[in-house]
């Protein structure tokens, strides 16, 4: 009877304590938490301009950014993945960066629908993950471009071949966002329509070189002085058809070019990309191409490295057809050679220290330098300071 | 002359610690017995790394890993993978946080691992290679 009773209590037992405890099994295996975080402070040497979101005072906003991702895998094809992200800038107000849905064709072809970061260069779509990279950013001339995701579609295939392996990346969407210009102190609404783009990445053990290209119609705000200029003086002076030419407000036309090779043999780091934007029509600002190379080396649980980069603008002064003879054609070409015509170099010397698995310390000196491109009028130096700037910080991810 | 032969000295001493500790801990990689795939190290790399997911034949390779501070896990990272945990970690955020790969999957202990290849064809695991039974088939030791 006691026995009869004891086999009867424990299928009862089981049900009400193991089911509980498989479904919470269950739901843990299939949800993934994961979470990077970056505190940083740094200050600049100069008071006149800001270098890479730093002034002469210490600052821990530029680059502090906290992130945290969940993705859940609802069957085996399906998954959701979200990544929210607090960034120091931003006053740590959470904003998703990452939203998508995963379709997996197979375990080598993701279709993915939602917001995605914007893969323009090798390191725009980890950008916030500063654990993944040697630095403290990524060289800030390289990556200028503000505009960070976009909302649509992509698919990314993986294809092996021998020794070497490649991930295919096609996407296509657009983005509206407001972007908060640093160096100008104001905030302009931009509009990216048929953001479309694809880039590959060729990689063996040691080795990683990406190719990508992206092209999308621009249609952007103008800074308050700009749009004063075009439509309170020259328009009213007889020069609308320059406006129209030269106007961002009306759609334009933009390529994204980027190659990169990245490097990592035997405790030696070398990291060389090259980067180009260009407009279908002429463009005062980001009409540039920018480059940089660094070479490191790894000692154990350091890393110290060294990177040149250069930004230079590409001024279309002969797109200036304002009669040479009147008064605003040197007005425009001012204009032109003050906002769009500079050549920065920046050296930056670092080093990384990881301190365990998941934490690293990181200390690095950059000296920017800023030139006219083709100066205006011989010996104009360029209105901005050359400054030093200097960082330390600490990455994680969890 | 003295200095070069307390150089020797010191290799010798090194080169048979670095041996016998080799020798003690001696790593197995194991697949399902029903696995006839030949398997080669760089192979092994990239399955591990999320840089290959099929094996010669084809069909699917599922690479599980051990948890951090599980023993054969510092040594897999470098006899095989050629990378500190640092490494690892900031290669495999890299493609989290993109999206674009996911890491294996972590079990805890060699008994875990033995048990979850036997169970599945497509499974490839690492570990002591005491803790290798008749349910595994081994494809090369470390």
């Amino acid at each position: 009877m006691k026995i009869f009773k004891k086999s009867l209590l424990a299928p009862w037992l089981a049900a009400s304590l193991a089911i509980p405890m498989q479904a919470q099994a269950a739901i843990e295996d299939n949800i993934t938490i994961s979470g990077f975080a970056s505190f940083v402070g740094g200050r600049f040497s100069e008071d006149t301009h800001q270098f890479a979101g730093y002034d002469d005072e210490v600052t821990f906003s530029a680059d502090s950014i906290m992130g945290l991702q969940l993705s859940a895998q609802l069957s085996d094809k399906i998954s959701v993945t979200t990544q929210l992200v607090a960034k120091g800038i931003d006053d740590y107000d959470v904003e998703a960066e990452l939203a998508y849905l995963t379709y997996s064709v197979n375990r080598n072809w993701d279709i993915r629908a939602g917001r995605i970061r914007a893969p323009f260069f090798y390191y725009s779509d980890f950008l916030d993950v500063g654990y993944a990279y040697p630095w403290i950013r990524p060289p800030s001339d390289i990556y200028r471009i503000l505009l960070l995701s976009f909302d649509g579609v992509d698919t990314l295939y993986r294809m092996n071949h021998g020794d070497w392996s490649s991930t295919w990346q096609f996407f296509y969407g657009n983005e509206d966002e407001d972007i908060e210009s640093v160096l100008i102190g104001e905030t302009i609404p931009t509009e990216a329509n048929a953001f479309t783009g694809i880039n590959v990445t060729l990689s063996n053990d040691w080795l990683t070189l990406r190719g990508g290209f992206v092209s999308t119609d621009i249609t952007q705000g103008l800074p308050s002085a700009l749009e004063n200029f075009y439509d309170n003086v020259l328009t009213p002076a007889g020069f609308g058809d320059v406006v129209a030419e030269w106007d961002i407000r009306e759609e334009k036309n933009a390529e994204y070019l980027a190659f990169a090779a990245i490097i990592d043999y035997n405790d030696w780091l070398f990291t060389a990309e090259y980067t180009q934007v260009e407009w279908d029509r002429p463009n005062i600002i980001l009409n540039d191409e920018a480059w940089f190379v660094m070479a490191g080396r790894r000692f154990g649980d350091f890393t110290v490295h060294l990177t040149y980069a250069q930004r230079e603008d590409d001024p279309e002064f002969e797109a200036n057809t304002i009669p040479e003879a009147h008064p605003l054609h040197g007005v425009f070409d001012g204009i032109l050679s003050d906002a769009g015509n500079s050549e920065d170099t920046t050296i930056t010397a670092g080093v990384r220290y990881d301190i365990e698995a998941g934490v690293a310390l990181k200390f690095e000196v950059s000296r920017n330098e800023r030139d006219i491109a083709e100066p205006l009028f011989p010996g104009h130096d360029s209105p901005l300071d050359d400054g030093t700037l200097i960082n330390f910080g600490v990455d994680l991810v969890f | 002359m003295l200095k070069l032969k307390k150089v020797l000295l010191a290799n010798l001493i090194l080169g048979c610690t670095l041996f016998s500790s080799a020798a003690f801990s001696e790593i197995a990689v194991i697949v399902n017995p029903a696995n006839a795939n030949s398997v080669d190290v760089d192979e092994i790399k990239r399955i591990f790394l999320g840089k290959q997911s099929s094996f010669a034949d084809g069909s699917a390779a599922t690479p599980i890993d051990q948890s951090e501070g599980s023993a054969p896990v510092e040594e897999f990272n470098q006899k095989v993978l050629s990378r500190s945990s640092s490494q690892l970690k900031a290669y495999w955020s890299k493609l989290i946080f993109t999206g674009k790969g996911k890491p294996p999957q972590k079990l805890g202990s060699d008994a875990d691992v033995v048990k979850a290849v036997a169970a599945e064809a497509d499974k490839i695991g690492y570990v002591n290679a005491s803790a290798v039974d008749g349910s595994v088939k081994v494809l090369m030791k470390l």
